[in-house]
């Protein structure tokens, strides 16, 4: 699989427009000015995302995730480790007093995040380049990062790749870093791209 | 007919505004960094400036902050993914003369930019 | 789920009637199509009123939330997450009363309905999540608690080590030099006074520790016994005698003629006005004063003790009876600022009360003490 510069400056321009949406949507929601950072995209093999991931998620990896299918299908997920999201639904609803765990409240709130993320990527590629996708309801896992890779690679019958975007919010002074990662086959992927190549010469 | 530079760290938005400015008859030079972009300015001295604000690097704001204080002339249009009002907000107080949001829709930017060119 | 048509009608009929959660269901004109049992008896609307009318005609308030747009959404297809803590509630609705809270705390989804691949209409699914919330709010609070009794218990533990050592080091300091002097008269009169002054400060520091500690965690007992008050105020007087006599300090008193008795703890007692009158004196300059004045009330006795010392400023007076604190400068003299925690301690446990007043620095201070003739609990119950 060949990715070259130029579809990762598009892919990424396209996640930038993206992730501007949601920073205004949270930004909204939350009463504070949110910036989500210009995301460094890549495009990886399944295993070499798991040496990628725990470079920074050591432990337990906190995840919304959601599927997508359509002309493109998979797997959409937003990763934090434990400590980010409580700093991050900590930062986001402020009228509580910080928490140091993860309490149900605060997993629903997160659920919206990565809901509110992963929806406007998605809709993003689904409004812009014609390519139509339904997602199914956001789910929050809490476990190891082996588990979580493991469970959206059972039962795929052809060799998959992951989209990834590593990505900071930063909210009043603090931020909290992740990674979304967009998991499609390579017949899905190769109709993204061509989808996004399409698009621009439009 | 206007000398433009554009400001932007995606190689993809830069191919797009060109086309939409040379079809406009403008004539574009490009700058893929804060750094490279006041520096262009400085050499060549462009009616407008088409810029992004969220780059790797310098960021947008200080750019549009440096190139104000080279010229209170300088004639920049903000174009940006950041919908948030309260970067509007920021970059008006900053001297900024409009504001355009992506994904890009040619009328737009060619009103921005006449309307730019429109004054002084 | 059964995709059984013989079972469909039941099952949807059992969740219209005993679902947990509010379920609406819309049309892709967002005309409302079910309403689920929840709905009628938290909305107070039945099926009948809202079946066939607009949703936001019955909700107007999602429109001006904002809201309505998440129903555009899912009329394309996006599903829709709606976090309490973020939005509180998707409409508003009255909590359950034992609750105790304005309004029903909800978290929600909006979703689009699909059949073969294309959208029909919404679904909403409303859940009252306030029971969560606030059993959520309680465990924060606590936990705050927590932390802030173990904080001042880091405070308490460091203070107290620094100052137990200090005369430890004194007395380790002139035991050294004993060894190298000890045919020196002198050094070893002055060191042995030193040695004995550093260990009659460290006791009595570790006594305060212990009566304190005792008295937190509720163990310490009162030994109540028919008393005279005037012999305790005057036995306690006595033993300052000297050092106030020493600072050149007047010590007057003033007592009623006749004796009246009181349900106290002697030992205590003397312990309560020994430290009031040796707070006073420390506080109290070379030919000042301290007065003791002795008073009978019907509901039991008052004992004001006076000073023309330095007096306390505004900052300081609701601080006096917290353990630890110390006036400015005071902390070289030994102690650990226990004496009057201890002492408001013991009176409360008599069932009495203490305050002080002054007029400000340098206005000198009076410490008012109030006892029942009986009121005491022979065992600490603090709250």
């Amino acid at each position: 699989m060949l990715f070259t510069d130029k579809q990762r400056d598009s892919l990424g321009e396209l996640i930038n427009i993206a992730f501007a949406r949601t920073a205004a949507s949270l930004s909204e929601l939350s009463g504070h000015r949110v910036l989500l950072n210009a995301p460094e995209v890549d495009v990886l093999a399944m295993d070499e995302l798991a040496a990628v991931l725990s470079r920074s998620i050591k432990q337990e990896v906190v995840t919304v995730h959601q599927i997508f299918s359509g002309s493109v299908s998979g797997d959409a997920l937003l990763m934090f480790n434990y400590e980010g999201a409580v700093t991050l639904t900590d930062l986001l609803c402020e009228y509580r007093a910080p928490s140091r765990r993860l309490d149900t409240s605060a997993q629903e709130a997160l659920t919206e995040v990565g809901n509110i993320l992963l929806n406007a990527c998605l809709g993003v590629f689904g409004n812009l380049l014609h390519v139509q996708v339904s997602f199914s309801m956001p789910r929050l896992h809490l476990e190891s990062l082996d588990q979580l890779l493991r469970s959206i690679t059972i039962g795929s019958e052809e060799l998959r790749y992951a989209v990834v975007v590593s990505t900071a919010f930063s909210i009043k002074e603090s931020a909290v870093s992740g990674y979304m990662s967009i998991v499609l086959g390579v017949s899905s992927l190769d109709r993204l791209l061509r989808a996004i190549e399409d698009w621009e010469e439009t | 007919m206007a000398k433009v530079l554009i400001v932007d760290d995606s190689a993809m938005s830069r191919r797009i505004l060109r086309r939409i400015l040379e079809a406009a008859g403008h004539d574009v030079a490009e700058a893929e960094d804060g750094m490279v972009a006041i520096e262009k300015y400085y050499l060549d001295r462009p009616d407008i400036v088409l810029l992004d604000l969220i780059m790797k690097g310098m960021f947008g704001m200080e750019v549009l902050q440096r190139i104000r204080q080279l010229d209170d002339k300088a004639r920049v249009v903000v174009a940006t993914a950041d919908i948030q009002i309260s970067t509007r907000t920021m970059t008006e107080a900053e001297g900024a003369m409009g504001f355009v949001t992506k994904p890009f829709v040619e009328s737009e930017i060619i009103a921005a930019m006449d309307s730019a060119l429109r004054e002084r | 789920m059964l995709k059984n048509p013989d079972f469909n009608e039941p099952i949807l009929d059992w969740l219209n009637d005993y679902a947990s959660q509010g379920i609406v269901t819309t049309d892709k004109d967002l005309i409302i199509r079910g309403w689920n049992c929840w709905l009628e008896e938290n909305t107070g609307r039945s099926a009948a009123e809202v079946l066939g009318r607009s949703l936001f005609v019955i909700f107007p308030d999602l429109v001006e939330r904002g809201l309505d747009r998440l129903y555009r959404s899912a009329l394309e297809g996006q599903i829709s997450v709606l976090a309490q803590r973020f939005h509180q509630y998707l409409t508003k609705l009255p909590a359950r009363p034992e609750f105790g809270l304005a309004e029903m705390q909800q978290a929600a989804r909006i979703a689009p309905l699909v059949c073969n691949g294309i959208v029909i209409g919404t679904i909403t699914v409303i859940h009252d999540v306030s029971e969560r919330v606030i059993r959520e709010n309680e465990l924060v609070a606590a936990r705050e608690q927590a932390d802030k009794a173990n904080e001042a218990k880091d405070r308490f533990l460091a203070v107290l080590s620094h100052d137990l050592r200090t005369p430890l080091t004194s007395i380790l300091g002139w035991a050294r030099i004993f060894r190298e002097r000890a045919g020196d008269e002198q050094i070893v009169r002055r060191g042995t006074e030193i040695i004995e002054r550093s260990a009659a400060v460290q006791l009595q520091l570790i006594e305060e520790i212990l009566d304190l500690s005792r008295i937190t965690a509720a163990k310490l007992e009162l030994n109540l016994e028919p008393v005279e008050v005037r012999q305790i105020v005057n036995a306690a007087l006595e033993t300052l005698e000297p050092a106030a006599i020493a600072k050149g300090i007047t010590l007057h008193r003033s007592m009623p003629d006749e004796p009246r008795v009181a349900k106290l703890d002697s030992k205590r007692c003397q312990q309560i006005i020994w430290n009031l009158v040796s707070n006073s004196l420390k506080f109290t300059p070379r030919g000042g004063a301290v007065e003791a004045t002795l008073k009978y009330a019907s509901e039991g006795f008052e004992l004001r003790i006076a000073d023309t010392g330095k007096g306390i400023d505004a900052e300081s007076l609701p601080h006096l009876f917290e353990p630890l604190w110390q006036a400015e400068g005071s902390a070289s003299d030994g102690g650990l600022g226990l004496g009057l925690a201890i002492v408001r301690n013991l009176v409360e446990l008599h069932g009495g009360s203490i305050h002080a007043e002054s007029s400000g620095t340098g206005q000198g201070a009076t410490f008012i003490l109030k006892m029942p003739w009986s009121g005491a609990r022979t065992q600490a119950g603090l709250a």
